[in-house]
This record gives C-alpha cells, sequence and structure tokens, in this order.
C-alpha cells in the first residue's frame, strides 16, 4: 500500500505550492499596478492643474481686452467689429500669451466658433495641454462672450417703446414736460458710467470642460 | 526522502504567504495614503478657487498651516504682478515623509 503510494505527496506538494505561489504573485503584481495607478492620480493632478492654470489665464487675458474693447465701444456693432477686424487673429493671440506668468510646457489652442453673422455672443473653443515627460494632459473647454451693449439697447429700447404709448394719452404740454424731464435725466447717466457697470458683469462664460 | 523535500516545500510555501501579504498589506498602506493625499490636495483647491473666484471683496493674499486628520497643508496665495486679477496658488500635503506639491492659478471673476 505504502509502495503504490510512493511520489504522490511530493506531487501534491508541488501542485499546492505552485498554485498557491501563482496566486502569491498575482496579488503581488495587482497591488504593484494599483501603486502604479495612484502615482499617475498625482502626476494627473498636478498636470490638470497646470492645463487649468492656462485657461484661467486665457480668461484673465479674455477679461482685460473686453475690457478694453468696451472702453473703444459705443454701440453693440462696434464691439463685435472690434474683435471681426482682423478675423479675431489679434484677439487671440492676445488671449493666448502666458510668456509673463511661470508656466512652463503648457500650450493653448484658441478656436474662432462664433456663427457668421452673430452679434449677441461669440464662441471659442480653448484647449490647454500640458506634457511633462511622457505624460499628458489635455483639456477642453468652451468660452462664450456676451455682447453688453445688447442689454444696454434692449433697456433704451423699452423706454423709447414706454415713451410713445405714454405719448397717446398724455397732452402735448404734458408730454413736454415729462420729456424734458426724461431728457434730463438721460443726460444724468454718464455713457462711462454705463461702461463700468458693463465691466462688473459676467461677460465671459466658461462651460463644457473635458478631459480628454 | 520524498516527506522532507514536500516538508521543505510547505515551509517555503509558508515564507512565501507570510512574505506576500506583509508587502500587500504595507504597498496597500502606502497606496491608502497617496490616494488621500491626492483627494485631500484636490479638495483643497477646489474650495480655495471656488472662494477666490466669488469673492465679493479684494482678494488678499496669504499663508497658512493647517491639520486634516493626520495630513499637514500648507498653501500659500500669491497675486501675480503681470495680470490684473490673477492668483497663484501653492500647496504643499505631507505626511511622515511623503509630500505633494501643486501650483496652480485662479482668477477672480
Amino acid at each position: 500500500m505504502l509502495r503504490k503510494n510512493k511520489g504522490s505527496v511530493l506531487i501534491i506538494t508541488l501542485i499546492v505550492f505552485s498554485i498557491i505561489s501563482l496566486i502569491c504573485l498575482t496579488c503581488c503584481s495587482l497591488v504593484y499596478s494599483t501603486i502604479k495607478n495612484s502615482n499617475l492620480e498625482l502626476k494627473s493632478l498636478i498636470l490638470k492643474e497646470k492645463s487649468l492654470s492656462g485657461i484661467e489665464i486665457v480668461y484673465n487675458n479674455m477679461k482685460s481686452e473686453i475690457n478694453d474693447i468696451i472702453d473703444s465701444s459705443n454701440n453693440k456693432d462696434e464691439f463685435i467689429n472690434c474683435f471681426r477686424k482682423d478675423n479675431f487673429k489679434s484677439f487671440i493671440l492676445k488671449s493666448k500669451d502666458i510668456s509673463q506668468s511661470e508656466l512652463k510646457n503648457v500650450e493653448l489652442e484658441i478656436a474662432n466658433k462664433t456663427n457668421f453673422g452673430e452679434v449677441e455672443k461669440l464662441e471659442f473653443v480653448a484647449k490647454a495641454t500640458s506634457i511633462e515627460n511622457s505624460h499628458k494632459k489635455e483639456i477642453k473647454v468652451k468660452i462664450q462672450i456676451k455682447n453688453p451693449w445688447i442689454e444696454v439697447e434692449n433697456i433704451y429700447k423699452e423706454i423709447d417703446v414706454k415713451q410713445s404709448i405714454e405719448y397717446e394719452y398724455f397732452e402735448s404740454e404734458e408730454y413736454d414736460l415729462y420729456n424734458e424731464n426724461i431728457k434730463e435725466q438721460e443726460d444724468s447717466v454718464d455713457i462711462n458710467s454705463i461702461k463700468d457697470e458693463m465691466k462688473k458683469q459676467k461677460l465671459i462664460i466658461i462651460y463644457d470642460y473635458e478631459e480628454l | 526522502m520524498e516527506c522532507i523535500v514536500s516538508m521543505f516545500l510547505l515551509m517555503l510555501l509558508g515564507t512565501i504567504i507570510g512574505i506576500s501579504f506583509q508587502s500587500v498589506y504595507r504597498f496597500l498602506e502606502i497606496n491608502k495614503t497617496n490616494i488621500e493625499i491626492v483627494n485631500i490636495a484636490q479638495e483643497y483647491i477646489n474650495d480655495k478657487k471656488y472662494s477666490i473666484k466669488n469673492s465679493s471683496t479684494e482678494v488678499i493674499e496669504f499663508y497658512e498651516e493647517t491639520q486634516i486628520d493626520k495630513y499637514e497643508i500648507k498653501s500659500k496665495l500669491t497675486k501675480l504682478e503681470n495680470y490684473n486679477q490673477c492668483y497663484e496658488l501653492n500647496l504643499i500635503v505631507s505626511y511622515s515623509g511623503k509630500s505633494i506639491e501643486v501650483d496652480t492659478y485662479v482668477t477672480k471673476e
């Protein structure tokens, strides 16, 4: 009986040994890959923040550019034409200028996506890419710029409509007095104060954040 | 002879299992710390960015050291000279020798 079983213990031990060793090795390699993943997450966070910093600078540049354009424009068409004069080229170049910051290895691309003839808002797509060694992180956002003169002109249109309706009910003398008052009020509202109010508004909207 | 070899193999197996369990546990602890550090850094940055972006008053530069659980956080906010409302946020999260440093910019809206 003993002779018949000779060698079977060693074979069973070898089989158990190889199976359990295999399980241990798999566990170790799984843990190793998890650690690698967590290190990648750390690198990903650093690169993501770099790309987002690029977008923040684009936002800042656009904001100061828009403030200048508000100063030099007096109606909605002039505002839009300031962007369109060289097919948005100078605006895009100034917006993506990060040379004065300490950001390194960040590339910015801005593309104009404004519909032809659109005056109410401008649309852009910005892509920030940060590169470090073999790692790369791309972030894409959409940027919308509202034309602040649209709102102002709408308010003035409403005032005009109100005046014309009231004109029908007012007798001529009363209306003259009313009109004089309105004119005085309008004169007191300085164009510069309107422009200052425009600058305080949130004219740039960043949306559709995408990590590529 | 066969029994001696089997015994030796079983002892070796026990050692392998012990060593691998110990290292797996140690690595998982390190991994947990790494993930927690990254999450804390991310949340802290998002929180600060939100408060700076939506601040109704002038943003003031600061340097602060705080502690969240066992993690030490050092953060510094400085205004960028060449940009109007743009700030640089530097953050260091550390715990027992392991630390990460993240730099990011934020613009006040």
